[in-house]
């Protein structure tokens, strides 16, 4: 019944108490009147009272309550300390210990006459006690002789209702034992049977957690001093002096693992300190909260635990006063009166999540929009494109407190913000979801140990670097010459269709690119995902991470440094850091492209690749193209009427933008650039001057000024008015059966609802939606969709993007699947944020379908699958 | 004799003196001799690893193990903007609080007693040294001796 690690938690500290105890005890002879050693006597026995009221050992209970009662009177000075006292509280704490004892053997109380003698012994001391502090002054000589009369004939007296009820409760659990069991207790008891009982056993003992500390760099040292003798004895190849360094070397590795094991706990023990607190906390606040915990197993390094015992504290605080609703607003609102507030511990990539979760009120959002403006955090105007995740990130700002009215609760100075500084103190990450009405779940995730991380030893320029494999995706092998897309100063790769970002670790660190570096790590900062390029691989390692002096405190790069195998050094690269410190001057570049008025909050960025024709400059998300390359204008052959040239063994077709576009013509040249653009097996190259660059950046087009088919939009960059190329448009005029896709179902109209912000993805997607046979209604948010919708338009889908002013594609899909009429429509969610994270948010918040918008052929064919189920639902009915 | 009354906080603001004296480590770096409170000298060793942290300061030449805790390795010589004669190989590792850092020196020379009173002000200016981080001079019979201010080459 009892949880074992919780038993064992009680065990260890009811011996620390009472070990604290008997020192006292006798420290308190020596010293009557000390009031502190009687404070501390007090806690100490209040607190194993507490425990084992909590466990249910009612006999320990109720002498620990009576020792208490006695100590409180001493302490409160009613009574003074005297022989018989002490005396009597020894023989409490002998008691105590015999029980103890005798739980941490049998997990059950003792059942024994003597200890229930003792009981009532005890319960009528204390009564004279109590009768002696109501007035009666007696001589203490006194006292000891009543003592020694009074108690077979006051046994039956009791009539205090408390101690009488705890003897009671103490009596009972020995009807419910089976007899069984009973005899074995009588045997034992003969053993034990002296008042004094059995030494009890140490299992646990308290150190210094510098001296595990300090156990683990000496644990290292070795380690390395192994890993010589290891070398030298290779060298010698004695046969007996091999045999005893493997059994050395066996034994280091076994010590190490020991000694890190010493500093693992679970975070039982941070968690099991929550049940009073929520206990206290919901009734001062008229809640009714029940706690689930889970994953109490789960184990963290020490000093982790500690850390986040007060974010966590301050979290379910948070939970109970502003989550969970007073119960008859509960019930009103058709849920349970008790709250349900669940902390859940579990290991995910080698990190340890812990969720706290409340079926509470949710989150306000209008709440905190009011706040932010009055803190003048936000304008009014950006607020509006603000996204759900990014108006719950206000709550992290200091000083912002959603709470009404101060609370004892909150407004004790601490705030999200500190709570979010402390855990990334600790490498770790915090986030907030919330569903109005619902609930709030907020998720803290942390490294398992600030001490050990696995990680893979890379090396560059020579020196090896660990990189935390938490961060670590994938690794891959490539042809720098052939795989990477350089363009302008920019290196991508192409990952299963996605364009990423890549760095070279030598040019980050050395500036300088010496060596072929061949290996690709893909690397995550949780937020984006990018390729790192380094010249060679090791193995993956267990690492001890150490701090680097102060002096490295601005370099971003590095988050600590690792002693090798032998014994050199190697540094820690920080993912997260890294891609700061380039993105950073990324950003610089951007700056410069970019006419500052354009920049608005929450857009998508693409990188855009942007190329000339003659005077003309364009520009296409990347994304687009397969490849980028050169022709010679030699190798240009006219075949069937159509400009062709050799690629690879494959005849690809050219176009010329100036045949579709009022352009001015490219101009003949030795050398052309081509950008290659394939699909369904299908590819085509367009004919440039050159290629300029590519920038990261949104796709925020202006569509007045050039009304052209073929061209989306433009945008002043680096202060050249840029085209946006709409390519499947080019290449629907250059060649009208490229995209057709054979539908059989053309009878019947399709609509298709597209809800989108971007003019530049409105253009776009209605254009290739529209070639494929559909009818296309545009809404630039949410709420213009919704409005559609409730104004009687009935799509036969719905496409929405997520990241939308006024009303988001959440909030949408939400909204939508609350009106019973449309939450049959299916919904294909169209995104450039990827992330298996949201695609699971989306697909729970009802969405059908979850594509990235540059994928023109997989949205066709989701919808054509959308429309095909729907079809085939029908003629069952 | 010298009464050896080592310090016995970790936290060296106390001086290793007897009576009015301060005892100093001594090394050459160029052409100067310079001094550094005793108490605040760990240990001096020879050549270890040093391993590059690339975007570093100048004056920051890497990292080092010193067993099994990781130390800056600075170059004293670029930090005080000497001119050095030799490549230095010894590291004089200094504490300051709780950072370890070791500076590399040419030479070693001694351990000096000096009286405080015959401490000096540095003049207004010595030639090839930034004098922000010199906190006396003391005259010897031959020559100068430089004393540097820890706590101003930690915190600088």
């Amino acid at each position: 019944m009892i949880d074992e690690d919780i038993l064992k938690d009680f065990l260890v500290e009811a011996k620390d108490g009472i070990r604290k105890m008997e020192e006292e005890f006798i420290e308190l002879e020596r010293d009557k009147g000390n009031l502190e050693i009687l404070k501390s006597l007090f806690r100490t026995m209040h607190s194993l009272k507490g425990a084992a009221g909590f466990f249910g050992f009612k006999s320990l209970e109720g002498i620990a309550h009576f020792a208490e009662d006695i100590l409180s009177k001493l302490r409160d000075g009613l009574i003074e300390v005297d022989e018989e006292i002490v005396d009597i509280l020894l023989k409490c704490l002998d008691e105590i210990k015999f029980i103890v004892a005798h739980i941490e053997e049998n997990k059950v109380e003792p059942i024994d006459d003597r200890i229930l003698d003792f009981l009532v012994d005890l319960s009528n001391f204390n009564e004279r006690l109590k009768k002696k502090v109501q007035g009666e002054l007696e001589i203490k000589e006194g006292i000891a002789k009543e003592e020694t009369i009074v108690r077979p004939s006051q046994t039956e007296k009791v009539e205090e209702a408390k101690p009488q009820e705890i003897i009671e409760h103490a009596i009972k659990p020995s009807l419910d034992i089976q007899k069984e069991e009973q005899k074995e207790e009588l045997k034992e008891e003969k053993v034990i049977s002296a008042p004094t009982v059995k030494e009890l056993t140490e299992t646990h003992i308290k150190v210094d957690i510098k001296l595990l500390d300090s156990l683990m760099n000496l644990a290292g040292e070795l380690v390395l001093a192994r890993n010589r003798v290891v070398q030298l004895a290779n060298k010698l190849n004695d046969p007996d002096l091999t045999r005893s360094v493997q059994v050395l070397s066996m034994v280091t590795t076994e010590l190490q693992e020991t000694i890190m094991k010493t500093r693992m706990q679970p975070i039982g023990v941070v968690f099991n300190k929550f049940p009073r607190i929520v206990r206290d906390l919901s009734r001062s606040l008229n809640k009714r909260v029940n706690l689930h915990l889970e994953g109490t197993e789960t184990e963290l390094d020490r000093s982790i635990i500690e850390a986040i015992k007060d974010p966590l504290t301050h979290l379910v605080r948070n939970s109970i006063d502003h989550g969970i609703e007073p119960p008859e607003i509960r019930v009103q609102m058709g849920k349970p009166p008790e709250g349900n507030l669940f902390l859940r511990a579990y290991h995910e990539g080698g990190q340890v999540v812990i969720e706290i979760e409340d079926d509470g009120r949710g989150i306000d959002l209008e709440k905190i929009k009011k706040k932010a403006l009055e803190k003048g955090l936000v304008s009014p105007e950006e607020i509006q494109y603000l996204s759900e995740k990014e108006i719950l990130s206000f709550i992290f700002k200091s000083g912002f407190s959603t709470a009404e009215k101060v609370t004892q609760i909150s407004g004790r100075g601490v705030g999200m913000d500190v709570v979010k500084t402390n855990i990334e103190k600790l490498g770790g990450s915090i986030e907030i979801n919330t569903l109005s009405g619902k609930g709030t779940t907020v998720r803290v995730k942390i490294p398992l140990t600030l001490a050990i991380i696995p990680a893979l030893i890379v090396t560059s320029m020579d020196q090896r670097y660990a990189i935390p494999q938490v961060n670590l995706k994938e690794i891959v092998s490539i042809n720098p010459q052939k795989d990477i897309l350089y363009l302008g100063e920019s290196q991508f790769y192409r990952l299963r269709g996605e364009i990423i970002p890549i760095l070279s670790l030598s040019s980050i660190l050395a500036q300088q690119n010496t060596k072929r570096e061949h290996n690709l790590l893909i690397l995550t900062t949780g937020e984006r995902e990018y390729g790192l390029l380094v010249d060679r691989i090791y193995d993956s390692e267990e690492i001890v991470v150490k701090p680097l002096g102060k002096w490295f405190k601005g370099i971003p790069l590095y988050s600590g440094a690792t002693i090798m195998g032998d014994g050199r050094l190697a540094l820690i690269l920080d993912v997260v850091g890294l891609s700061r410190f380039v993105g950073l001057r990324a950003e610089e570049v951007e700056r410069a492209f970019e006419e500052k008025k354009l920049k608005t909050i929450a857009e998508e960025t693409q990188f855009i690749l942007l190329f000339d024709i003659e005077d003309s400059t364009f520009a296409l998300p990347l994304a687009l193209i397969s490849r980028l390359d050169k022709v010679k204008a030699k190798e240009i052959q006219i075949i069937g009427g159509k400009e062709v040239f050799l690629y690879k063994n494959k005849v690809i077709p050219i176009i010329r933008l100036e045949n579709y576009l009022p352009i001015q013509a490219v101009s003949p040249q030795d050398e052309y650039s081509v950008l290659f653009f394939s699909e369904r097996e299908k590819t085509c190259a367009i004919l440039c001057s050159r290629i300029v660059d590519t920038i990261e950046t949104s796709l925020q087009v202006e569509t007045d000024l050039y009304v052209q088919p073929g061209i989306l939009g433009h945008r002043i960059i680096n202060n050249r008015t840029v085209l946006f190329l709409d390519i499947y448009k080019i290449i629907e005029m250059y060649d009208p059966e490229w995209f057709k896709v054979k539908r059989y179902e053309v009878e019947e109209t399709i609509n298709i609802l597209l809800a989108e912000d971007s003019p530049f993805f409105q253009n776009m997607v209605s254009n290739y939606l529209k070639q494929a046979g559909f009818n296309v209604e545009i809404a630039p948010n949410g709420q213009e969709a919704l409005n559609k919708l409730k104004a009687g338009y009935k799509p036969d889908l719905i496409i929405s993007d997520l990241e939308m002013p006024v009303m988001d594609g959440f909030e949408f899909i939400k909204e939508v699947r609350n009106i019973p009429e449309y939450k049959d429509i299916p919904i294909l969610v169209l995104t450039s944020l990827t992330g298996e994270d949201i695609r699971k948010r989306v697909l729970e918040l009802g969405a059908n379908g979850y594509e990235v918008k540059l994928e023109r052929e997989r949205v066709l064919l989701a919808i054509e699958n959308f429309l095909a189920t729907k079809k085939k639902k029908v003629s069952v009915f | 004799m010298i009464e050896r009354n080592l310090p016995t906080t970790k936290e060296s603001t106390r001086t290793l003196t007897t009576g009015n004296n301060v005892t100093l480590v001594t090394f050459y770096l160029g052409d100067y001799l310079f001094g550094i409170r005793a108490e605040k000298v760990m240990e001096i060793n020879r050549d270890l690893d040093i391993t590059p942290v690339p975007h570093a300061a100048d004056y920051i030449l890497g990292i080092m193990n010193l067993r099994g805790q990781i130390i800056t390795v600075i170059d004293l010589s670029k930090k005080i903007k000497t001119k050095l004669l030799v490549q230095p190989r010894l590291n004089l590792i200094l504490r300051h609080q709780d950072e370890v850092a070791a500076f590399l020196i040419e030479k070693i020379d001694d351990i000096l007693e000096v009286p405080l009173n015959k401490l000096e002000e540095p003049p207004e200016k010595i030639e090839g040294i930034n004098k922000e981080f010199v906190e006396n001079v003391y005259q010897l019979p031959d020559k100068l001796l430089i004393i540097l201010n820890v706590n101003k080459i930690f915190d600088h």
